[in-house]
């Protein structure tokens, strides 16, 4: 079990305050908008700020964002790579 | 007319800044964000000439924004503007000597986004952060305090309303006068549209990504979102025949106006651009007018990746692939927001006096998507009528029509 | 009513989303509770999605309840794209702006919450309605206090006249909110008790109380009658300044004839209206200036006017005009005075109802007249 994929999905629950979601209904391989949890583009910009509180990683264009919020399994690969040593903000 | 921003404090200023293709944006200084306090904004800035304004020389700290230049004694930086912009209007209008009987006759309708919001934050911060309650800190805070800081600075008790229609609101104002005149309940309207920066709107916007760190670049194929300014603009709304009857000069008229909704997302505009379409459409229908009659188009054009191209498609489709000159003037004043409209609005009637096309300042390379190419410079242009388009958070579309007097319609000028 | 009549509009539909009946103390930001008029519970949003309705903000949730029961009531339009909106709301969406707000100054800006900012534009309740129901025609939001119910009918009535529109849906809608009353409590507006208000009843008691709700229409041209039964009209709207500033020093007179010049352009006459409903709501100058009003209508007209007052049912609020708006439609509708409203003066010896004239005379500095006949 891949702990940043179970804590990512605990809290893309909580800032997006999907209260009849719980962490085994999403499947981390699947899409996160459109089909799937069917997220929209107002969600997107919600799990912006969701990952600079948590991984102090500030994503400051839209196309970037789009592409690392494809699955939970994209976004934890996106965290990996661009997360500060410690989670300190830039 | 009556107008202040950035880039000027008097019609004459706002054109010279557009002959000199300068920019208003620059440095945030009205307030403090952590976060987003780096953008360059289009503040209003104390205005030179007001130096010797017995106001600014007696309380150097009223200095000489808009606190100090409009004669309001209290009220929120909106409300300033927009007295200050409506004062102006109404001398320029002829109307400094109307009595104050003709003066309760006469109607306001102003739009604005955020009101006095900056005091509001204000009340929030001392109540949060010091444990303190000054509900005078509220007093502003309504949508209707710049209406009625204006009537009541003018003593003017006619139709009054305010409209908050997003980034739309000054266009709706000046449309919304319009029914008023043509309904007949009144003769003269002020409108027009104010709003202040505030903490809300930039944070906001910085929050949904599309605040552009060097500045708007509309229709380019760089642009990377909007700037924020500040501002406001009134215009003085009368009948033909009352016009007339009492010697007025007029500088334009409104020939018509169209309005839809995209009914499509709280913020992205239909990608189609087809509701856009029908507002510019609706707003030549209403004018009696074909897109061929169409001389130059002061478009919305905030420089966000997903309004220009929306707008560009609504254009394309309106004027058959060949549109009359186009440009957005958003990089010189910012994107005032309810203010907008009716700043461009001004900025379209003084490109049809001088028959100048304002530049669409920032444009370095068009983005081949938009299919068609801005005015890269304020340059000559033979113009009668411009359309002036304001597409809003919400999807509210709002096109106005104004066409310059002729010699076989009214005064030349 | 005759036909001689001129009307603006017919009323095609009406959704009405009033609070609960008893006021409860409710809390302020800081301080003591007010006693206000809430909404138990949010109404049906009808088609907007669960997943959606759970970002939106109150007064967006009202309008929807309320925009979603007009469009029951009328049984749809076969061309929804074409309708377009009208809302009036004084405050707009204050809880989403508060929030916002207080996130910002909580965290420094560090995590500002971009849902809440898309809530806070004071169209977002007009633009809402719109996307749920299809709606593209043209869109208009009024954010001027006590009147804005009122300029959006104008308005909605407007876009049937001149033909720019075939249906609107006219909205009011405005939020109970906890810095509302907080301002409310410290400029002395409220009342500290919870009991029901009885405007123009308790020439005693200070002070009104807060409410909140909404209110739509959905009107259209005014032949659109279905057969056999007549639809409710608006015969006229007219909402302006007030002279003076404070409804203490309002000369009655001057009332009568501002309703009177409506009432003349949709060809009646005073003492043809069988209901006059007075946006009373309590506090002891405004109730005395209506009264003064009734009097001098009742003059007027010839003989006594029967009056009634319908605050006590849903408080004080920007909006509230439209909650009386619906109660006069409904009267017009049956025949029979809506039981919301109380009613003061003559009973009119089971006549059926067939004409309200709503006026309200604002303490803000305004006063609106609206002309309701079947």
């Amino acid at each position: 079990m891949d702990e940043l994929v179970e804590t990512l999905k605990k809290q893309i629950i909580e800032a997006l305050s999907l209260e009849e979601s719980t962490p085994d209904d999403i499947d981390p391989a699947a899409a996160l908008f459109g089909a799937g949890l069917g997220l929209d583009s107002i969600d997107a910009l919600e799990l912006v700020v969701m990952v600079e509180k948590h991984y102090g990683i500030r994503i400051t264009e839209l196309e970037i964002g789009r592409q690392a919020f494809s699955s939970v399994n994209t976004l934890a690969d996106f965290i990996r790579k661009n997360r500060e040593p410690c989670g300190e903000s830039e | 007319m009556g107008i202040v921003t950035a880039a000027g404090w008097t019609p004459e200023e706002v054109w010279s800044a557009i002959e000199a293709e300068e920019s208003g944006l620059g440095r945030l200084t009205l307030f403090d964000s952590p976060r987003c306090g780096h953008m360059p904004v289009a503040q209003v800035r104390d205005d030179p000439a007001a130096r010797s304004d017995p106001a600014a020389r007696s309380d150097p700290a009223a200095r000489s924004g808009p606190a100090a230049r409009s004669g309001l004694r209290e009220g929120s930086r909106t409300d300033h503007l927009a007295v200050y912009a409506a004062r102006r209007a109404f001398s320029d209008a002829g109307l400094d000597s109307f009595g104050d009987a003709d003066r309760r006759e006469i109607g306001v309708v102003l739009g604005t986004s955020t009101g006095g919001i900056l005091d509001s934050e204000g009340f929030l911060r001392r109540l949060m952060l010091e444990d303190r309650l000054d509900v005078s800190l509220l007093r502003f805070h309504l949508c209707s305090s710049p209406a009625n800081a204006v009537a009541g600075t003018l003593g003017l008790l006619g139709f009054r309303a305010t409209v908050s229609n997003a980034c739309a609101s000054g266009a709706t104002a000046i449309a919304t006068a319009c029914e008023v005149l043509e309904s007949g309940e009144a003769e003269i309207v002020l409108a027009g549209g104010a709003d202040s920066l505030a903490r809300l709107t930039l944070n906001g916007f910085c929050s949904l990504l599309n605040v552009a760190p060097d500045g708007c670049r509309p229709f380019d194929a760089e642009r990377a979102g909007l700037s924020l300014g500040e501002g406001a603009a009134m215009v003085v709304l009368e009948s033909e025949a009352h016009a007339r009857a009492r010697g007025a000069r007029i500088h334009a008229y409104v020939a018509g106006h169209g309005s839809t909704c995209d009914a499509y997302h709280a913020t992205a505009p239909r990608p189609d651009g087809s509701r856009a379409l029908a507002a510019m459409r609706s707003a030549l229908d209403d004018a009696g007018m074909n897109p061929t009659d169409v001389d130059y188009v002061n478009a919305h054009g905030t420089g966000t990746v997903d309004n220009d191209l929306a707008e560009a498609r609504a254009l394309m489709q309106l004027f058959d692939g060949h549109p009359p000159p186009v440009s957005s003037t958003k990089r010189f004043f910012g994107h005032t927001l309810a203010a907008a409209g009716a700043i461009e609005t001004v900025v379209s009637i003084l490109a049809l006096h001088r028959q100048r096309v304002p530049a669409n300042l920032g444009l370095r390379r068009v983005d081949p998507a938009m299919g068609f190419e801005p005015i890269g410079h304020t340059s000559d242009g033979d113009l009668t009528v411009a359309m002036t388009n304001s597409f809003g958070f919400g999807g509210n579309n709002c096109s106005l029509l104004v066409e310059r007097p002729t010699d076989d319609r009214g005064q030349g000028t | 009513m005759g036909p001689s009549v001129k009307v603006k509009a017919a009323v095609l539909g009406v959704g009405l989303v009033l609070p609960e009946p008893q006021p409860t103390m409710l809390p302020a930001v800081k301080g003591a509770p007010v006693p206000g008029y809430a909404c138990s519970e949010l109404p049906d949003a009808g088609p907007v999605p669960a997943r959606a309705l759970r970002r939106l903000g109150r007064t967006q949730r009202l309008a929807l309840g309320a925009a979603h029961r007009a469009m029951e009531d009328c049984g749809g339009v076969p061309d929804p794209e074409s309708v377009a909106v009208s809302l009036g709301t004084g405050l707009g969406t204050l809880d989403e702006t508060a929030a916002f707000l207080e996130n910002l100054v909580e965290g420094e800006e560090r995590e500002p919450k971009p849902a809440r900012f898309i809530n806070s534009v004071h169209n977002a309740a007009a633009a809402q309605t719109a996307m749920a129901f299809g709606f593209r025609g043209e869109n208009d939001t009024f954010v001027h206090e006590s009147i804005s119910f009122e300029l959006a009918l104008w308005q909605g009535c407007r876009l049937i006249e001149t033909g720019r529109s075939r249906h609107v849906l006219a909205i009011g809608a405005d939020e109970l909110n906890p810095y509302f009353l907080l301002a409310g409590r410290e400029y002395g507006w409220w009342r500290k008790d919870s009991a029901p208000l009885a405007p123009m009843d308790e020439p005693g008691r200070q002070g009104t109380l807060p409410g909140e709700g909404a209110a739509a229409f959905l009107i259209g041209r005014p032949g659109s009658d279905p057969e056999g039964k007549p639809l409710p009209r608006i015969a006229g709207i007219r909402v302006r300044p007030l002279k003076e500033e404070s409804v203490r020093n309002v000369n009655p007179a001057d009332e009568v004839e501002f309703i009177r010049g409506l009432l003349a352009d949709a060809g009646v006459r005073l003492g043809h209206i069988d209901l006059y409903l007075f946006g009373a709501n309590g506090r002891a100058a405004s109730d005395a200036a209506y009264a003064d009003v009734g009097r001098a209508l009742s003059e007027a007209a010839g003989g006594g006017i029967r009056c009634g007052v319908f605050k006590q049912r849903c408080g004080e609020f920007c909006a509230a005009p439209a909650i009386g708006l619906a109660l006069a439609v409904y009267t017009v509708r049956t025949g029979h005075v809506a039981p919301e409203i109380q009613c003061r003066g003559p009973d009119g010896a089971g006549r059926p109802v067939s004409s309200v004239a709503l006026y309200h005379l604002h303490e803000t500095g305004y006063h609106s007249i609206c002309l309701v006949t079947v």
